[in-house]
């Protein structure tokens, strides 16, 4: 029996060894505050952060980074059932926070985001970040969506990060490469779709559009909406939404954004289907799209993939001729907040380091950092990059005489999964699966049968 | 078979049917050979388009679809090598593939054993719940894993991914070692116990390095199902000095550019233990299927 | 299993031989009902509840996720039901063609005595090493410009090759991951068939190989039904990750584009750990579909059984 002892022995020494190296996992001392995120590209701006905050302090700031989102969500979801959560979660604004917030994995933190802090954020940003009663009433009763245990008025995370999607990104020298000038943004949306296939005509491989389709999300909520938006006017756009859906998805108007949405179908890059936001990003990067459809937040991905910023140029989804809008323009909205969780053991530390990431210095070198935009009012002067200066001017400087669009504000639909399907059914458009009547009346029929589970 | 029954062509100028069944034999032979040519292009295509492409620069990969490149470059391979800590990696996808087959080497081949040749009370029930477990969709048991890991305090660790992937193993293990026991014949049980040996002495001396072929055939799946799984790792594991390769390998796309280039060198290093590892034990692995699929 | 002429000892001795077999399995016992029964309890129990993951309490509702997945919440049962048919198309090709490329290819494999070894160690190197690299280097040759793309246009096929590569579009999604899927399964048929032929008397497969024409009418007449057991343990395995097998989908494809390649695991995956997370629902999609998994395998060998 010497070998079973001998095997015994190595598997001893195997678990102390595994034993061992449990200790040093989720440390989270006194001295200790930890941060969750699911973006890579914001790792060091929040170390570098932590690194100044909390030399004032007298604390360390651990950042760890989770991804793609759905490890994030199911690591946010283990912790909070094993007790293990970190001080500060960040999560997608105008969603993500109100779900943990009503499921009790983070704070109510209404108390100590004081209008003179809620000042300190850009215009837009407060308002889309507050829990509005209609969102309550719409999420239902349905206990996987609802947010009736949430008042409104309330905070349940302080927005860090800003922005908006519906940004187009253009390769200056594949666009004077087909003869269209890059200096000139496209006037409507029709001269958009010109252009595009002008570029196209020029080389059907590289001219094309890009964005993240394989997401479906993404040609819904960053192409489709701005431009249905500033078709069919705020009313008839969020009333196509409501209960009484007035318009509906199949009327005359409604039928008209889907056909100016659908002129794109010939256009998209070869395999556009198949390519995820970061691919979508990089493709457009390695000059393999002559344009790309992404939000403010796409630049600094773009860096990433090592595009020179002389080599962009950036517009809004351009408003299309004939509808109510001219031109389109955009709210800051929030887009990362940081939550403090229910079980934090710091929680004036956590809310003291949300204020200095939205404090002008804080937000500045963040700013810088990421090449995104952060929440906070900064000195736009400041900042080192000019395209990231004219992003901050698209969320900042609406045109006059019309509401800004704000692009992720969802509050006029039921809750449930109706924008996702949605997303998924104008997702036939590229695919070339479905109709124009087809898709409109199914998107109708989500809508209906959405608002009946409401109640 | 009819064609030997055929009368024999008596026309001048003709092939006998000997000399046309040469013919065609010697022509199915060459078709039979091109056709396994082909199939044998077919399995390995792939790691010829892995190799291919971790011996490209990124702009060749680009460019050129096909497995070869001129000049063939080793500086995707250098810079994959340095881009992801592939020692460590490699070190912590062994410790999780080696651990979980330990974990199984002695747990399955013991319950086999016991399934194919003794009698005790609940055999069958026993028996039934865990090769039962087989039609359990992984899917279904995840995050109850994940929660149990974490509240067994095995988060962070290597055990965290070992034991539910060892578990996962156990009744595919089970019926191999049943049915692979069950072939022996029982009078070597029988004699075994006239020496007076105690069952633990007949397993272990007689009846295990019996069954070597089944007990690699096991540790090769295993081995394989650990080696890639990364589902798990990621949802039980932070810190990234304890990832496994595939970890690494989704890392490698999540978090930067897509380098094609890049990504098949990091695919080219999984693969290529395992295939070492397939290749050196194949022989001991085939046996070790067939016999289970005999007995 | 004890000779009966020990039978005199057998009071003792079985008292023994139980404690012995009960020691035997503990520590399988223990391991399962470690970390098997808790996640199985758990799981099953939650198919009873409505969940997201993260607020403290389940819902319970009883069977409603059932029903709902079956056809009652007009919300869900579209999702399924184009999973449904995905997966259905999966369960009759991927069984059917590893069925004939394993069969085929282990006949021809037997048919040659050289390098017979070689082949067999070659032609299994798709099971051994399937995974998340192999599926990515099929995501890079099915790229619109990879290199499958590529073949068929250097042998003129320029029609077959799709513009926007075989994952980026509806039509030849599906298709393209079930062909990765049989690549990666044909392997362990082969193997399986090796065997079987090796069981069946030298002198049938002699016969065989004689003659084209008769050939095939003795390997359907003679060598088929012969290898029975072995196609029934094929078709229990491949109908199995046919129904189970989601990380595949999930590193191809995701189940897109727009859902064409979306199949029931991968469905239930997505309830668990997509954009929208409904775990009761995922858990009570996985149940049926290991209710499926069970059927279709008593269903099979009973019916391959009754014919022999």
């Amino acid at each position: 029996m010497r070998r079973s002892r001998k095997l015994l022995a190595v598997l001893s020494t195997f678990a102390a060894v595994a034993a061992f190296s449990a200790c040093s996992s989720q440390g989270g001392g006194d001295s200790v505050l930890t941060v969750w995120t699911f973006k890579q590209s914001e790792i060091k701006a929040l170390e570098a952060a932590g690194a100044d905050w909390g030399k004032q302090n007298n604390m360390t700031v651990k950042v760890s980074v989770y991804t793609p989102d759905d490890a994030y969500r199911t690591k946010i979801q283990a912790a909070a059932k094993s007790k293990t959560l970190p001080d500060i979660i960040s999560i997608h604004s105008q969603g993500g926070d109100w779900k943990l917030a009503q499921a009790g994995i983070v704070q109510d933190i209404t108390d100590d985001f004081t209008s003179s802090w809620q000042d300190q954020l850009l215009p837009g940003v407060i308002k889309g970040a507050t829990l509005t009663e209609e969102t309550i009433k719409n999420s239902g009763s349905d206990p996987t969506t609802t947010l009736n245990n949430l008042k409104a008025g309330h905070f349940y995370g302080v927005p860090y990060m800003a922005g908006t999607p519906g940004v187009i990104y253009a390769n200056k020298t594949l666009l004077t490469a087909a003869g269209v000038d890059p200096s000139t943004t496209p006037a409507s949306w029709q001269e958009w779709v010109a252009a595009i296939q002008k570029t196209q005509a020029h080389d059907s491989s590289t001219g094309g559009l890009a964005t993240g389709l394989q997401v479906p999300e993404t040609g819904y909520y960053w192409l489709y909406r701005p431009m249905a938006y500033a078709y069919l006017g705020a009313d008839a756009f969020y009333g196509r939404q409501g209960r009484s859906q007035n318009p509906s998805w199949a009327s005359e108007a409604s039928i008209k954004t889907l056909e100016l949405y659908n002129q794109l179908t010939p256009l998209w890059v070869p395999g556009v289907l198949g390519l995820g936001i970061d691919q979508a990003d990089q493709a457009f990067a390695s000059g393999k799209a002559a344009w790309v459809v992404g939000g403010t937040f796409t630049l600094s991905s773009l860096s990433t993939f090592g595009l020179s910023p002389d080599q962009v140029t950036i517009f809004p989804v351009p408003a299309a001729s004939g509808g109510v809008s001219s031109r389109i323009s955009y709210q800051a909205s929030p887009l990362i907040s940081g939550a403090v969780s229910s079980t934090s053991k710091h929680r004036a530390q956590a809310i003291s380091f949300l204020k200095y990431l939205t404090s002008v210095k804080g937000a500045t070198a963040f700013a810088e950092n990421t090449l995104d935009l952060p929440a906070a009012t900064i000195p736009v002067d400041s900042l080192s990059s000019p395209l990231l200066k004219q992003l901050v001017a698209l969320v900042t400087s609406p045109a006059a005489g019309q509401t800004a669009f704000a692009a992720n504000d969802f509050s006029a639909d039921p809750g449930g999964t109706v924008a996702h399907d949605t997303a998924v059914q104008l997702a036939k458009f590229p695919a070339k699966s479905a109709s124009i009547p087809d898709i409109a009346n199914t998107i109708s029929q989500l809508y209906t049968s959405a608002w009946k589970a409401v109640n | 078979m009819t064609t030997t029954q055929l009368p024999h062509s008596i026309r001048s100028g003709k092939p006998s049917t000997a000399e046309r069944n040469a013919v065609k034999r010697a022509s199915l032979r060459v078709i039979i050979i091109v056709l396994l040519l082909i199939y044998a292009v077919v399995s390995v295509f792939p790691f010829f388009i892995m190799l291919g492409g971790a011996l490209k620069t990124n702009q060749q990969v680009l460019t050129n679809p096909f497995p070869f490149s001129s000049p063939p470059t080793i500086q995707t391979l250098i810079d994959t090598f340095e881009a992801l800590n592939v020692p460590l990696l490699l070190f912590n996808s062994a410790v999780i593939a080696v651990g979980s087959c330990l974990v199984i080497l002695i747990v399955f081949p013991l319950a086999g054993y016991a399934f194919a040749l003794l009698q005790f009370p609940l055999k069958r029930t026993l028996f039934a719940i865990l090769v039962g477990a087989l039609f359990v969709p992984g899917v279904t048991v995840l995050l109850p894993l994940v929660i149990l890991d974490q509240e067994l305090g095995l988060n962070g660790t290597p055990l965290a991914v070992i034991f539910p992937v060892a578990c996962g193993a156990g009744p595919i293990a089970i019926v191999l070692m049943r049915s692979y026991y069950a072939s022996v014949p029982y009078e070597v049980h029988e004699a075994a116990v006239l020496d007076g040996c105690s069952e633990i002495g007949i397993f272990w001396r007689v009846y295990f390095p019996l069954s070597r072929a089944a007990l690699v055939t096991i540790t090769i799946l295993n081995f394989v199902a650990a080696w890639n799984e990364y589902v798990l790792p990621t949802l039980t594991n932070d810190d990234p000095t304890k990832f496994p390769l595939p970890v690494g390998l989704q890392s490698l796309l999540s978090s930067n550019v897509v380098q094609w280039n890049q990504v098949m060198a990091a695919a080219l290093i999984i693969v290529i233990p395992i295939t070492v590892l397939f290749i050196g034990l194949q022989r001991f692995f085939i046996n070790g299927l067939q016999g289970s699929v005999k007995g | 299993m004890f000779a009966p002429y020990r039978r005199w000892a057998a009071p003792r001795h079985l008292r023994r031989g139980q404690w012995v077999g009960l020691l035997f399995v503990a520590p399988a016992v223990i391991l399962f009902a470690v970390f098997g029964v808790y996640v199985v309890v758990y799981g099953f129990l939650l198919s009873f509840a409505r969940w997201n993951g993260f607020s403290p309490d389940w819902t319970w509702v009883g069977v409603e996720n059932y029903i709902a997945l079956l056809g009652g919440n007009p919300a869900v049962s579209p999702k399924v039901a184009q999973a449904t048919v995905n997966t259905l198309v999966g369960m009759l090709v991927l069984p059917i063609v590893v069925l004939v490329l394993g069969l085929a290819l282990a006949l021809l494999v037997n048919s040659v005595r050289r390098l017979r070894g070689l082949i067999r160690t070659v032609y299994f190197i798709p099971f051994v090493t399937t995974g998340i690299a192999v599926y990515y280097a099929w995501r890079f040759m099915y790229q619109p410009d990879g290199a499958v793309n590529a073949v068929l246009r250097a042998l003129g096929l320029h029609s077959l090759a799709p513009v926007d590569g075989f994952l980026g579009n509806t039509t030849t999604a599906l298709a393209a991951v079930i062909a990765v899927q049989v690549w990666s399964n044909v392997p362990i048929a082969m193997l399986l068939f090796l065997t079987g032929l090796q069981t069946i008397p030298d002198g049938v497969i002699e016969a065989a190989r004689v003659d084209g024409a008769s050939t095939v009418r003795t390997i359907w007449t003679i060598i088929v039904p012969l290898l029975n057991p072995v196609t029934a343990l094929v078709v229990v395995i491949m109908l199995r990750e046919a129904l189970q097998n989601y990380q595949l989908y999930l590193l191809m494809t995701n189940g897109g584009p727009v859902n064409a390649s979306n199949t029931l695991g991968l469905q239930s995956y997505s309830f668990a750990f997509g954009s929208i997370t409904d775990l009761g629902f995922s858990s009570a999609l996985g149940w049926l579909l290991a209710a499926v998994a069970i059927i279709l395998a008593i269903v099979n060998l009973r019916v391959l059984r009754s014919r022999q």
